[in-house]
């Protein structure tokens, strides 16, 4: 996945070059992707199967969060909206039967999509603090009303998201079990990086860029420059939903916690931690995190101090994440800053 | 009436807490997450100094500690790391919070501690009839000396006029001389210092317990940010507007007053994203 | 005819073989092993740490009796922080590893979230601390019981209680969440069964900081009476600053989690002469719990068992008695001998109700007072099992 910064033409900002027709990223993807299915057959221990499923969920959740701050230059505070809004979705769903299992995932997805875009047009345009300030106020509230609205999803208790037996045309027992819903999630998180680069790739993902880098010089030289940065917004907040889809087939309870300020907290440190300037880097970040935070968990109830400590370290010694760090294995260079 | 009086207390407090965080904010360009630890870490050690030697000694061993802590931060977190995306800094700050909180859940146990009002300021007064604690007086007093102190060193001193220039744009108030790794260091001293005194303040209004910094650092980055970021002024007008229309709204419209707060910082941020009093484009 | 020197060495024989099977059946019988999920950090950790020392004891008290069943017990802790998804994350990783049979977790939605996984996982859980009704009823689990007293039962009390009451106007402060809610509503039937009227509701958010607006309110209500339903932190807070108000001194008060053994511990005078439901009390008077608060008191000298250790320490109890029914650590032998099972505990003979698995208990209520120089929740009343635990309301489809 090259990141090799090109100059293509004079006056459009450095952007990231184009591949070869049919990009190797791709090819990558694919045999990654079928990698995934060898996964439940090397590993025998449901443990493991089970903790890496939801290390990769959360991954996903990572990876819309590092988008945003890739293509926008913006921090998202309150990704854990998108998340909670697609748990809260299918669960009401599940307990209304409003419409058929299906629909209810595709709206999961598309809902805080197109909130993100109607929000986005008004706040990607605030200066960057307020922007995540905002996002977490929203957020919050989200968290609020839901926990407030016992009649309809029984606030902090918690409500069972109610599933019907097939989904898809495939047996529901195959987002439940771990061994198959590993290779679900994986493969989704494979296509879901591989689309994101296919857009970050695109003109559209170069003149996003082009916005990040300087907004005002981008809208001279002719370009929209609002609607842009709002697709952005709603393609993060999709991909935060799918996140939350997946979350609610696999465990199958929604909480309010699925919308807390703490979720969106550590969702951002695996994006950071995992180094955003790769679309790759957060959800390599999240299984760090979550596999280290795991462990550490399992040896004392120190784990705070020491995922901490881990944390300011990592973070000082590698303030381009560990995707950075390994971009510089392999001899390339890291993007430019975002 | 006394409700209005109740939110003015709220006010206060949070006023306290948030313009130490925007002394560091405007000095560094840092969001500090761990702000809400130090709140943690100046209640706690104000109580254990105040166990021996009495509330008021342990208000002043707090600030001053809290102020060394501040030092050491600047030193060896904030000023190597200001070359590096604010992000870093952020995420530095938060490693520093958990830890933070497992040192005191270490030192101090997991059970929740009160403390008692100090026996000066125990009693009651009556105000439009009604009781009203002496101790609410008194954080109200705190934020308002805080204010005026503030106001005092930022308009009167030179180091106040170096603080509010390097506010204002830290590179071109170096390169007049001015030595801004010290003023920083000293600012992030009087913000973590001024978080050790709202920490000491909170003691006989809620319960200690490790993780009691998550409960009012959102509030205090509502009040920071809606003040527009830089802006002293600006935390004190909204951390006042912001706890009054609060408590006004816990008492007439009970059901969406916890989210007042966020829509009064979304309402001003719509109108005026730089905030209150910020810096404007 | 067997001379005696013949019998000596049969009888030595008999003895060292016995023995040998003995020990080699401690060691062949598989451990019972114990799974914890609980609240180490966090807001509640206060709670996760009672709750941890008194599967301790049970545990310790259990393996120095020479095991359960002739079975070594086995504990494993593990951080949910109180949090549902972390709680379902972390009982996984416990029934996965063996630790099938779990209890003593924190907050209601952690069990929950928990309840509908635990057949997949071949595991079962026993509650000893959570309130919600929905545990044995609507979300009933065949795997899934409770041993302590639900919000029901809680609400069973509260008339008794109130009906012996002279104050007629009462108001009502209590956390906005599921359990606070529940807690406002029943006793606002109390109130209306027993001809009092509620003058003022206050439901201020969770994790509130200033509850001034809503003292100020009660104050303001004419009310006579006071009914509180706030916990830990909340209630810490909230005493504190009524003291200041001087809340307790003008108005009778009442409530349920607000002035536990801990929080009394903690607040002390503030919170003399406080009415409060008492789900367990170290002072009650059962031959097992006099045991239990002697030994208690020797394994951590100057401590009594608080409300939810006593429950738990209950819990425990239960486990161990169907282990031991069950002849088998499996949770599917486990529970099929709980349901429906009579239980010894501290505070008497118990029924584990088939309908919802849910222990059938008393309740009681008490007041604030002085034992022995420390400031402890004393009973006053007891309300009787079969009164106190409500019947099944039908929700529950085992």
């Amino acid at each position: 996945m090259s990141d090799a910064v090109t100059q293509r033409k004079p006056g459009v900002a450095a952007a990231v070059g184009a591949g070869p027709r049919v990009p190797t990223f791709v090819v990558a993807a694919a045999v990654l992707a079928a990698a995934g299915f060898a996964v439940p057959w090397l590993i025998d221990s449901q443990l493991a199967l089970t903790l890496m499923t939801q290390a990769v969920i959360y991954a996903i959740l990572a990876t819309a969060i590092g988008f945003m701050i890739r293509q926008n230059g913006l921090t998202s505070f309150g990704h854990a909206a998108f998340f909670g809004m697609a748990v809260y979705l299918m669960a009401l769903n599940g307990k209304f039967d409003a419409v058929p299992a299906e629909l209810a995932v595709l709206a999961a997805i598309a809902v805080p999509a197109a909130f993100a875009f109607l929000a986005g047009l008004i706040i990607v345009r605030l200066p960057a603090l307020s922007f995540s300030m905002l996002t977490l106020a929203v957020a919050q509230s989200l968290h609020e009303l839901m926990l407030r609205w016992r009649e309809l999803a029984n606030g902090d208790d918690g409500m069972p998201v109610r599933l019907p037996s097939t989904l898809f045309g495939v047996d529901i027992e195959l987002f439940q079990a771990p061994s198959t819903m590993f290779v679900v999630c994986w493969v989704v998180l494979v296509a879901v990086i591989a689309l994101l680069t296919l857009v970050a790739r695109s003109h559209f993902g170069v003149l996003t860029v082009a916005i990040r880098e300087n907004e005002e010089r981008t809208r001279y030289v002719g370009y929209h420059t609002l609607v842009p940065r709002a697709l952005v917004f709603a393609l993060s907040a999709a991909v935060g939903g799918l996140a939350g889809v997946l979350f609610a087939l696999y465990n199958a309870f929604a909480t309010p916690g699925a919308l807390h300020w703490s979720l969106s907290g550590e969702a951002l440190i695996m994006a950071v931690i995992g180094g955003p300037h790769a679309i790759w880097g957060p959800a390599l970040g999240a299984v760090v995190f979550f596999v280290v935070k795991d462990a550490v968990g399992d040896l004392t109830e120190h784990w705070p101090a020491i995922i901490g400590a881990t944390l300011i370290v990592v973070t000082v010694l590698l303030p381009q994440g560990v995707s950075g760090l390994l971009a510089r294995f392999t001899g390339r260079r890291a993007a430019s800053k975002p | 009436m006394i409700q209005i009086i109740n939110g003015l207390v709220y006010g206060s407090f949070l006023y306290v807490l948030a313009v130490g965080l925007v002394l560091i904010f405007g000095l560094r360009r840092v969001t500090n997450f761990a702000h809400g630890g130090f709140f943690m870490l100046g209640a706690y050690v104000s109580y254990a100094v105040a166990a021996y030697l009495g509330f008021w000694t342990g208000m002043v061993v707090s600030v001053a500690a809290l102020a060394a802590f501040g030092v050491l931060l600047d030193r060896f977190v904030f000023r190597p790391l200001s070359s590096e995306e604010p992000i870093v800094t952020l995420l530095v700050t938060f490693g520093l919070l958990f830890v933070l909180e497992d040192a005191v859940r270490t030192i101090w146990g997991k059970n929740y501690i009160s403390v008692a009002a100090p026996e000066a300021l125990a009693g009651s007064v009556t105000i439009f009839g009604s009781q009203f604690p002496v101790y609410r007086l008194f954080v109200i007093a705190v934020a308002v000396t805080v204010a005026l102190g503030l106001a005092i060193w930022l308009r009167s001193t030179r180091v106040g006029l170096y603080v509010r220039a390097s506010s204002v744009d830290p590179v071109t108030t170096g390169m007049q001389g001015v030595d801004t790794d010290r003023l920083s260091a000293l600012v992030v001293a009087i913000g973590t210092g001024l978080a050790g005194l709202s920490g000491t303040i909170a003691g006989p209004l809620m319960a200690l317990s490790p993780s009691m910094g998550g409960y009012i650092i959102i509030d205090c980055f509502i009040v920071v940010v809606t003040g527009g970021l830089t802006s002293f002024t600006g935390a004190f007008v909204a951390a006042l507007v912001i706890g009054q229309f609060h408590n006004l709204g816990l008492v007439y419209v009970p059901e969406v007053a916890s989210v007042i707060p966020l829509l009064i910082m979304a309402v001003v941020l719509g109108l005026r994203p730089q905030g209150l009093a910020g810096a404007g484009k | 005819m067997i001379d005696s020197k013949r019998a000596t060495i049969l009888g030595l024989s008999a003895v060292v073989v016995s023995a040998t099977l003995a020990t080699s059946a401690w060691a062949q019988k598989e451990p019972l092993k114990i799974g914890v999920p609980t609240a180490l950090t966090g807001t509640y950790s206060q709670l996760g740490d009672e709750a941890k020392r008194a599967v301790e004891f049970a545990v310790n008290e259990a393996n120095a009796a020479g095991g359960v069943d002739g079975r070594k017990v086995e504990v494993r802790f593990l951080d949910t922080e109180a949090k549902p998804e972390l709680a379902r994350q972390q009982a996984e990783k416990l029934a996965l590893d063996g630790y099938k049979i779990m209890t003593a977790t924190i907050a209601s939605g952690e069990v929950l979230a928990i309840g509908p996984m635990l057949n997949r996982w071949d595991a079962m859980f026993v509650a000893t601390i959570n309130k919600a009704n929905d545990i044995t009823g609507k979300q009933c689990q065949r795997r899934l019981f409770r041993v302590n007293r639900p919000d029901n039962s809680d609400a069973a009390v509260v008339q008794p209680w109130l009906a012996t009451r002279s104050e007629a106007k009462w108001a009502i402060v209590a956390a906005d969440i599921a359990w606070g809610r529940n807690s406002g509503e029943s006793f606002s039937k109390a109130a209306a069964a027993t001809g009092k009227t509620i003058v003022s509701e206050n439901y201020p958010p969770f994790g509130s900081n200033d509850y001034a607006a809503h003292i100020q309110k009660v104050l303001d209500s004419g009310a006579q009476g006071v009914w509180i339903a706030l916990a830990g932190r909340d209630a810490i807070t909230f005493a504190r600053q009524a003291k200041q108000f001087g809340l307790f001194d003008k108005v009778t008060t009442g409530g349920v989690s607000f002035t536990t053994d801990g929080t009394v511990k903690v607040l002390g005078d503030v919170v003399k002469g406080i009415h409060t439901i008492i789900n367990y009390s170290s002072t009650l008077d059962t031959p097992g719990n006099k045991k239990l608060v002697a030994d208690w008191a020797k394994a951590y000298p100057g401590d009594a068992p608080t409300n939810f250790q006593g429950e738990t320490y209950l819990g425990m109890q239960v486990i161990f008695q169907a282990v031991k029914k069950a002849g088998s650590v499996k949770p599917a032998d486990v529970a099929k001998a709980m349901s429906g099972g009579t239980f010894e505990t501290i505070l008497g003979t118990q029924v584990m109700r088939k309908e919802d698995n849910q222990l059938v208990g008393p309740n009681y209520f008490g007041t604030v007072e002085a034992v022995s120089g420390t400031l402890q929740p004393v009973v006053k009343m007891t309300v009787p099992a079969q009164a106190a635990t409500p019947a099944p309301d039908g929700s529950c489809k085992l």
